[in-house]
């Protein structure tokens, strides 16, 4: 008796003593071990499933309209938002989770994600692949109708049969969850929490290999949580009216290491999948949803709601399985909109420039590029609500863009279609070349022509043509139709044609006209001429367009125009002022409208279900088109060295197109152009293979390396001697004393250089941007691959950051380090790297997980006195004994291993605390 | 048989000359949602959507994705009078009722919720819909149907100006003023 009175003495000696910082604030976090990772670690991750995800919400569009239904009913408008938008963010959260119950009960089947997976229910796959080519896939809203009304009954088993032949396969099984955990811990399976600010708690997307420093910092986000986070419950207006984020930590998968987390990885893709798809149809369409949203429902039903939400992965794994196609490639590159420079630099975006060449270029084009180190710099926001507010403004503002070009380009081509005129432009411009021979050599027709004659040799000339190939994707494109189904009278494809037509006129009266009668010696071109895309695409310039002011002065001598608009007789009101108005302006808009069928899927919803991209691991694109390799990349190094100095070669001695065909053993680093040979690019099963093989190389030729598709030949006959417009200047063989290409760039041709190879050059790429290369015909261009093959292959072999390293951490653990030591010393920087606790009690050490695991709070302060160990739980002022007993001893790291062995005591006022 | 063929011409012109009476006006009820009530000229026109006689008030079902940057839609009020216009087509009262009745439509005017191209009726929006009626009409309404299986808009109907209802079209037939110069050619 006195024996054990000294012994619970000792212990409130040594509880009250042991702990430096035995903070009594509860901490315990709900949320999933952060997964640091290097580069190719994070690659390597994109191929899993993700068990923790961002669900990033715009309330912009509900808040709009409850605004405008504020006013037509005459309330406070305030008042309507701020209470309609709460309501909207608990609607969406309650309806997630929902959903995900109703999974992991297996009151619902998994929606496969994959249709090449076995045990796929048949009327599913029926469904899946004949909606594929559809605009609207009705049957699949009836099909989630039926599956839905049988996860409302009992005896669902017999029911579900009923309705498509499901197996047990297309159910979550038991094994994913760990049910014994699930029964134990009554917590939440689906943890879910509101961010208020980005930080140390995302500490994985801010760097790779965790030091002291990261986990003091992670230690003291974790002691002052409320400033970063709260429960889902919490969507007060507060912070960020416009937008919320949320996290989701889905918990208590079997095998608590995430490396080791097979069942999910097998069911993980199916089940974001059937997350997202029946959320987009639940949302107008589920009962449960009418409750949720109360008085507010019809509103929120009418939100386009795939435009306003996004389940974002946190961190390298996926939610959807990364595949090389544009689907996937359109999907991802819908991260360049959460960055902060996408403003300042959005001319240099892709997705912003005149013409545009798809998100495949941003993977060619830097392949390598950062990966967790803060990509989308989440730390130079605020708020959490700010940086995504910045996420949305971006896209919503590319979006409005897009859809001007979309809108404006439609309602020109059906008003010129309407007008039946294509024969009148043709007289308008042989008339203006007529003309133009009598006029002086500064009148701004004679500029108008040339730019005319420029823009389209440029874009449509048989053998130049550099827009050719791009363009004529038109003829099967899709997205534009759906877009524009309820108000173009006619299809892409018959625009197309249209253009098409307009451009065989233009080349063909272009290239009939004495040329040098028309622009002689004295003539000078003025850059400001032509369109602006042709100024920034082709010059590279930043020099503002005249064209539009050119037409307004003509327009203002006699206030005609060829067409225009009914009732407005101002300059407003000009379709096209003259022949060569219109045909510049039908270029312009099918550029235009190129440009929005290859970006559309980034910028709208095509799919009945919510976009999931895996914005923060730049790496699922890269390794899904095997641009990048995870596991392959000393071999990768070697093969760039191989086929660059291969090149280098070929520069020299191949006539005809240098494609190079290089492929390694074993055999997972290769090039795109080699994937898109052998047909393993996806880029769009509606198009011929050949077709999108030849636009494809077309595009990417330049960023593989391969300066452009070149074609020499000395034979006279080609006769490419009279065009003097911009970057076609090959004059040469014409004049056989001067058969030389010199192209400096496409709008300064250079000296001739008698030492190059004679021939005829047709170049069907940019001149501009592989002026370096293309420039001569001479040893220059293997020096070039064979210096940059030495780079790569240095740089290659000096990246510490191609060998996968992965690290993991808990976040309750980290506290309790810290809250042990007052600060994170380093000897514990392995060990928490590792996922583990480090305390100074080894004893203590081995059972922490065994302890926290039973209690709702988090551990305050822990210690061992004997046999016994003593603690403290937030949220209970007395101490609760536990008896340990011996394991084992680990002889390599010297420690005590102990485990529990029986509960001594558990004070009463701490039993509400046990899970 | 003659007989026949003029009670119906005449039971037309009567109904079409109380067809301008026939008034539809949308409002959002207190529960926030959308309705419209109409005024019948003819007892049957009522009978026939609501059994009641002079009035009714019907639902209007939300369109699907109609709060957000939809294309359709952002067409629709930005081509308000000019690619979309009145052709003139008078519309009898019953194709309204039929629409109604089928409960796939939607109304705008320039006071819609689903206006996002605009500042909440705004004068520029209402010089557009005004500029659908030829009489002075405050506040044309469009009637647009929906899908009658995903709820999405459809296809852009009919106007109801005071005088009645017209049918709207989409036209992109401009003047070509120079059409007469290339005899030269």
């Amino acid at each position: 008796m006195l024996l054990k009175l000294v012994s619970i003495f000792l212990l409130s000696i040594s509880i009250s003593a042991s702990w430096k910082k035995p903070i009594s604030a509860d901490t315990f976090l709900n949320i999933n071990e952060l997964q640091f990772k290097n580069r190719s670690s994070c690659a390597k991750e994109s191929k899993r499933p993700t068990a923790s995800a961002f669900v990033i919400l715009n309330n912009i569009d509900i808040g709009k309209g409850m605004y405008r239904l504020a006013k037509f009913t005459g309330q406070n408008p305030k008042e309507i938002v701020t209470e309609g938008i709460i309501q909207y963010r608990l609607s969406v959260i309650e309806l997630i989770k929902l959903i995900h119950h109703k999974l992991i009960n297996r009151e619902l089947p998994l929606l496969k994600s994959s249709l090449e997976d076995k045990n796929i229910p048949s009327r599913y796959r029926e469904i899946m692949e004949s909606c594929s080519t559809l605009d609207y896939c009705y049957e699949l809203d009836d099909y989630l109708s039926d599956v839905w009304k049988v996860s409302q009954q009992d005896d669902r088993d017999n029911k579900f049969q009923e309705v498509d032949s499901f197996d047990k396969y297309n159910f979550l099984p038991n094994k994913v969850f760990s049910r014994k955990e699930l029964k134990k811990s009554g917590t939440p399976d689906l943890s879910c929490h509101t961010l208020k600010k980005f930080g140390p708690l995302q500490a994985h997307l801010y760097g790779t290999k965790p030091d002291a420093e990261t986990f003091n910092k992670i230690a003291n986000t974790i002691l002052n949580k409320d400033e970063y986070l709260s429960d889902c419950s919490d969507v007060n207006t507060k912070g960020d009216i416009k937008s919320v984020a949320f996290q989701l930590d889905i918990r208590h998968l079997k095998n608590n290491s995430f490396l080791k987390k097979h069942t999910w990885k097998n069911y993980g893709f199916d089940y974001w999948n059937s997350l997202k798809i029946y959320f987009s149809w639940a949302w107008r369409n589920a009962p449960e949803v009418r409750p949720m949203a109360g008085h507010f429902y019809d509103l929120f039903k009418s939100v386009a709601i795939e435009d306003s939400l996004f389940f974002v992965s946190n961190g390298c794994g996926s939610l959807t399985n990364p595949t090389c196609n544009s689907d996937f490639l359109n999907l991802q590159s819908i991260k360049e909109f959460a960055k902060q420079s996408y403003v300042r630099e959005a001319t240099e975006l892709d997705i912003m420039s005149d013409v545009v060449k798809g998100p495949a270029t941003t993977i060619l084009d830097d392949v390598f590029t950062d990966v967790n180190t803060d990509i989308l710099d989440l730390k130079d926001s605020k708020t959490a609500g700010d940086w995504v507010n910045r996420f949305r403004n971006n896209l919503t503002n590319t979006r409005l863009i897009y859809k001007r070009k979309l809108l404006q380009g439609l309602t020109f081509f059906n008003v010129l279609t309407e007008s039946k005129h294509t024969d009148s432009i043709k007289h308008e411009v042989s008339h203006a070349f007529l003309m133009a021979s009598s006029a002086g050599n500064d009148s701004i027709q004679l500029q108008r022509l040339y730019a005319l004659c420029s823009e389209f040799n440029y874009a449509h000339h048989p053998e130049f043509g550099f827009l050719i190939d791009k363009l004529s994707i038109l003829k099967d494109e899709k997205s534009i139709d759906v877009l524009g189904a309820n108000f173009s009278k006619g299809k892409i494809s018959k625009f197309y044609d249209l253009y098409k037509n307009i451009a065989d006129i233009v080349i063909n009266e272009c290239s009939s006209v004495d040329q040098r009668k028309v622009w002689n010696d004295d003539f000078k071109y003025k850059k400001e001429s032509y369109n602006k895309w042709y100024i920034s695409e082709v010059l590279k310039s930043e020099i503002e367009s005249e064209s539009y002011d050119n037409v307004k002065s003509l327009w203002e001598n006699d206030k005609t125009s060829f067409l225009n608009w009914k009732k407005d007789d101002s300059f407003d009101g000009v379709v096209c002022y003259d022949g060569i108005h219109c045909a510049r302006q039908t270029l312009k808009t099918i550029i235009d409208l190129y440009n929005v069928a290859t970006y559309s899927q980034s910028l709208w919803s095509f799919n009945q279900e919510v976009k999931a991209p895996s914005i923060f691991n730049p790496y699922a694109e890269r390794t899904a088109c095997k641009v990048y390799d995870p596991w392959y990349r000393t071999k990768s190094i070697i093969f760039n060295l191989v086929t660059d100095l291969a090149q280098a070669a070929l520069v020299n001695i191949n006539r005809g197109v240098v494609y190079t065909r290089f492929d390694l053993e074993p055999g997972k680093v290769t090039s795109f152009r080699q994937l898109v040979k052998d047909g393993k690019i996806e880029y769009s099963t509606d198009y011929t293979p050949q077709r999108i093989r030849t636009a494809l190389i077309t595009d990417f030729g330049p960023l593989l390396g391969v300066p452009c598709s070149i074609s020499l030949s000395g034979k006279r006959e080609l006769n490419y001697g009279t065009y003097r417009f911009g970057g076609v200047s090959v004059r040469s063989c014409l004049e056989n004393e001067r058969n030389i290409l010199t192209v400096n760039s496409a709008s300064d041709p250079g000296q001739t250089d008698s030492s190059s190879v004679n021939g005829c050059v047709a170049c069907s790429l940019d001149f501009e941007s592989v002026a370096t290369s293309v420039t001569k015909f001479s040893p220059l261009g293997s020096v070039y691959y064979g210096v940059r093959a030495l780079f790569r292959f240095i740089g290659g072999i000096s990246d510490k950051n191609n060998f996968p390293r992965s690290w993991e951490t808990d976040l309750n653990k980290v506290a309790a380090t810290a809250r042990a030591y007052g600060e994170i010393p380093k000897k514990c920087v392995r060990k928490l790297r590792r996922g583990e606790a480090c305390l100074p009690d080894k004893c203590s050490e081995s059972v922490f997980d065994e302890i926290q695991g039973l209690f709702k709070s988090s551990v305050t302060n822990m210690d061992r006195v004997g046999n016994r160990i003593a603690l403290k739980v937030a949220g209970c002022e007395e101490v609760i004994e536990f008896n340990t007993r011996r394991k084992d001893r680990d002889m390599r790291n010297n420690l005590d291993q102990c485990q529990l062995s029986s509960r001594v005591k558990i004070p009463a006022s701490c039993r509400r605390l046990l899970k | 048989m003659i007989k026949f063929l003029l009670l119906i011409m005449m039971s037309l012109l009567v109904f079409n000359s109380h067809s301008f009476a026939f008034q539809v006006t949308p409002n959002w009820n207190a529960k926030l949602e959308k309705e419209i009530t109409i005024e019948c000229s003819e007892p049957t026109q009522c009978l026939e959507i609501c059994d009641e006689e002079k009035s009714c008030t019907v639902k209007e079902d939300t369109c699907t994705n109609c709060l957000g940057s939809d294309v359709f839609l952002t067409f629709i009020f930005n081509e308000m009078g000019r690619v979309i216009q009145n052709n003139q087509s008078a519309i009898l009262a019953s194709e309204v009722i039929d629409l109604i009745k089928s409960g796939f439509f939607t109304t705008i005017n320039s006071k819609s919720v689903y206006n996002h191209v605009d500042s909440y009726n705004s004068l520029s929006l209402r010089r557009k819909f005004r500029s659908l009626c030829s009489d002075s009409t405050q506040y044309p309404l469009v009637f647009i149907s929906q899908d009658n299986r995903n709820r999405k808009l459809d296809e852009i109907l009919f106007v109801q100006c005071d005088n009645g209802f017209y049918q709207l079209e989409i036209d992109y037939n401009q003047d070509t003023l120079r059409e007469d110069n290339y005899p030269l050619y």
